[in-house]
């Protein structure tokens, strides 16, 4: 157990100016499970792509089972016994399950010609292994995403190698299914074979992994077991965004807020619109009436293809700014998608005002009221600033509300003034997102999606999104804020929704989250 | 004269529109003046085609290869109801361009908007198709001969300068829809949407445009500037149901030439290569000029491979 099969040492990897991997040493020993954690970019996938010879590394090297392999063909290292599955299987679709696996090239330019009886024995014992031989003569387009997963794993079994890299094995992929994956995993994990696995959900890496370690920014920050690691301060960090005091707990945050959101509720309505945080606002709360919620999801389940990813979860938006947290790929997202009617709902029911707005597209919502701001701010680049503010009031057709709109957005980011006549692409990243705050403000809406207006601002810019996000708030707006940094936007949230796994596992007021340890269990999922 | 020896041959078929007048180097103003107005008149048409051709493919991501089949629909259009009417084609010309945008909107709703999501080479296939299906049945219905507007232009002439009426008439239509649909792109909130659409699609959602409505109306206004320009066209020259190739071709060129996907690099294009091919076949000898223009071609991709006026869509 205690030799080591794979070792990297100071690898590194950067895409011009994005440093994805830098200088990553680690070693696997043979046998165990070993996953890899981390935030969103935080290097995982480049890490995988760099051993497994897709990518160059820039520099370091990579050891397996012996041998230097740094800068192998991809196909020679796969057939050495370091195979690998992607994130999305990606199967020959017209293929039958049992022709992709007999289609793996093992042995040589032979196998290409003649496939040998060893390989159709390999073959049905994979296929019996993985439970699947029902489906051996169903094409590969036909079965359903989590036994393309099967078959992905299928065709590296294929190669008998002796180490595999698992881009998220369980990824969209239905609980039980799942637990099978696991199960499999678990049983050719004991027959000798070594895994690497890179795991959002952290229920499947407390259940598999003998080991676990940490990337935030292209840099391991910590390895241990997965109660060591999800008890590391760091960790806590790197999944839930920097605190100015690294060392202040969740309490500490909202103590802060007090003063903050005080002032926030100043230039607001203070009897309409109870912003919560802090003891006081918490007395104010139960007092308060609950406010009336003007977007309201009712049991929605959506996702993509055939892959489940909002489980059935009711949100609705409030007063001031409702915060949807959550891991990576627990569905935020998607479900803010879905609420602004960009991804259709496969159930449930959407209400605007009592509406309903279910089979709404965007574009009907954002005429009833509601928008949505995209990730990437969704501003027309080659078109000026003034343009892009004009086509926020698309659906205006009255020019006097169009002139008084493009004031009161003006008025609500006065700097975009005297960029008028610029293209939208030629504004800095931090213009480009008052940009899309205004343009959204054109609409006249009276709910807002924000999907992570902060995620790729430096940081110093990602207290004025909160900012602007508070803005749409002192206009009246009811604000629905996705967002990664749960530390900095616990200062502004007056209600929190927690999901995991494409499941909720907590709704409430943001004061009721003063213990950090609930606070990382619910956010991981445990 | 030299004004009508240039308007013989420009009645010729198409590439070789003023050819031939090499070894005459009269440069006489009227010559001048009427290579100006050619090169003028032929870039409007070539930007009029390259501008359909490029909000389609920047809008809705679809390279469609019926363009040229749209621009000799428009061309027999006119023809047959002048012919069956008697009267000028000059005042059909608005009604193909009409037409025009009905088939465009007709052939979008069969043909590419049920299969929008799919891959886009689909999409191309698709179009490649009707562009068959479009030129055959233009073919089996008039027969593949030449043929030309029933209309007996003279020339306009002043101080000693005359140029053929065909040429200025389109001149007037190409520019006046150039300048029309640059208008209408830069100063309304259509012609607007149609940019922001091309521009961000997904982006497009969520200002409230119902972006396959501007799918829509995308196709239908590219077909209709194919018909504007293709119905042109014979006020300059013979057409037969093949002649849209060779525009095709041109406005491909243009289309990269300018940028891909975009709206002035289209019409600066068009311009560029009417320019290059009008001042080309009269000075210089034999084909030379197309090697010019694609000698320009290939430099632009050399030197700024995103097109002149072409950025990144974001």
């Amino acid at each position: 157990m205690n030799d080591t099969i794979l070792e990297t040492s100071e690898l590194k990897k950067s895409f011009g100016a994005l440093v994805a991997n830098d200088g990553i040493s680690l070693s696997v020993e043979a046998g165990e499970v070993h996953a890899i954690i981390g935030p969103n970019g935080s290097g995982k996938s480049t890490f995988f792509n760099t051993i497994t010879g897709f990518y160059k590394p820039d520099s370091g090297s990579v050891r397996f089972d012996g041998e230097e392999i740094t800068g192998w063909r991809s196909d020679r290292i796969a057939r050495r016994g370091l195979g690998r599955t992607f994130q999305i299987a990606s199967p020959f679709e017209d293929l039958t399950v049992r022709e992709n696996l007999l289609g793996v090239y093992t042995e040589g330019l032979g196998s290409g010609i003649r496939i040998s009886k060893e390989k159709r024995k390999r073959a049905d014992e994979i296929l019996e292994l993985l439970e699947i031989p029902h489906i051996a003569d169903h094409e590969a387009s036909d079965i359903s995403g989590g036994q393309q997963q099967l078959l992905e794993l299928g065709r590296i079994l294929m190669l008998e190698p002796e180490c595999i890299l698992l881009d998220e094995p369980t990824a969209g992929v239905n609980p039980a299914l799942q637990n099978r994956i696991l199960k499999h995993l678990r049983t050719i994990n004991e027959q000798g074979t070594t895994f690497v696995l890179i795991e959002h959900d952290m229920s499947v890496i407390s259940n598999i992994a003998d080991r676990v370690t940490v990337f935030d920014q292209g840099q391991i920050v910590t390895q241990g077991s997965f109660e060591e690691v999800t008890a590391d301060h760091r960790v806590r960090e790197a999944y839930l965004g920097q605190s100015d005091d690294p060392n202040a707990g969740v309490a500490d945050v909202l103590s802060d807020v007090e003063e903050q959101s005080s002032s926030v509720a100043d230039t607001s309505d203070p009897v309409d619109v109870p912003t919560g945080g802090g003891a006081t606002a918490v007395q104010q709360n139960i007092k308060t009436p609950k406010s009336e919620g003007r977007l309201v999801g009712t049991d929605i389940v959506t996702g993509y293809g055939n892959h489940k990813v909002i489980k059935g979860i009711s949100v609705e938006s409030r007063d001031g700014i409702t915060c949807i947290f959550g891991p990576n790929g627990s569905g935020k997202s998607t479900l803010l998608k879905s609420l602004a009617g960009v991804v259709p709902a496969w159930s449930g029911t959407l209400t605007y005002n009592g509406q309903d707005i279910t089979a709404n597209g965007p574009h009907e919502n954002v005429r009833l009221g509601v928008a949505m701001l995209p990730q990437d701010g969704g501003i027309f680049g080659n078109l000026s600033v003034r343009e892009n503010l004009l086509l926020g009031g698309f659906t205006v057709d009255d020019p006097d509300v169009m002139k008084e709109r493009m004031e009161t957005a003006l008025d609500a980011f006065p700097a975009l003034r005297d960029k008028m006549a610029d293209d939208g692409k030629s504004l800095s990243g931090g213009q480009q997102m008052m940009l899309s705050f205004a343009r959204a403000m054109m609409t006249g809406a009276d709910v807002y999606l924000l999907d992570e207006p902060s995620a790729g601002l430096a940081p110093s810019l990602v207290d004025d999104a909160f900012e602007m996000a508070t803005r749409l708030v002192d206009h009246g707006a009811q604000v629905i804020l996705i967002e990664q940094n749960v530390r900095e936007a616990l200062r502004i949230a007056d209600y929190v929704y927690i999901l995991a796994q494409g499941e909720l596992q907590f709704e409430g007021d943001p004061t009721t989250l003063t213990d950090e340890d609930d606070l990382v269990e619910l956010y991981l999922g445990i | 004269m030299v004004s009508t020896s240039i308007l013989a041959v420009s009645s010729h078929l198409s590439p070789g529109i003023v050819a031939t007048a090499v070894g005459v180097p009269l440069q006489s103003g009227t010559t001048i003046v009427q290579l100006l107005v050619f090169a003028l008149l032929l870039g409007g048409i070539y930007g009029l085609v390259a501008l359909g051709l490029t909000m389609i493919f920047g809008v809705m991501d679809v390279i469609n290869f019926a363009h040229g089949a749209l621009m000799v629909l428009a061309m027999y259009i006119v023809w047959s109801l002048s012919s069956a009417s008697g009267l000028t084609p000059l005042v059909f010309i608005p009604i193909a361009v009409v037409a025009l945008f009905g088939v465009g909107i007709l052939i979008h709703h069969f043909t590419i908007a049920p299969i929008m999501e799919a891959p886009q080479e689909n999409q191309l296939i698709v179009t490649f198709g009707v562009m068959l299906i479009l030129i055959s049945s233009i073919e089996i219905a008039f027969s593949p001969n030449p043929r030309s507007y029933n209309i007996d232009l003279g020339s306009v002439g002043a101080a000693g300068v005359f140029i053929p009426e065909g040429q200025l008439y389109a001149l007037v239509i190409s520019i006046t829809a150039v300048i029309g649909m640059w208008l209408f792109l830069q100063r309304t909130q259509l012609g607007r949407a149609i940019r922001g659409t091309a521009d961000n699609r997904s982006g497009a959602k969520f200002v409230g445009i119902n972006i396959k409505r501007i799918d829509y109306l995308t196709f239908g206004l590219g077909a209709a500037l194919a018909g504007l320009a293709g119905a042109a066209i014979p006020l300059i020259q013979r057409f037969d149901p093949y002649i849209g190739d060779v525009y095709l071709i041109n406005a491909f060129v243009i289309v990269v030439l300018g940028g891909l996907g975009s709206f002035p690099g289209a019409l600066l294009g068009g311009m560029i290569i009417g320019f290059v091919q009008v001042f080309g076949q009269f000075y210089l000898p034999g084909s030379v000029y197309q090697v010019m223009i694609f000698m320009i071609f290939i430099l632009v991709l050399l030197l700024r491979p995103e097109g002149l006026l072409g950025g990144k869509r974001t």
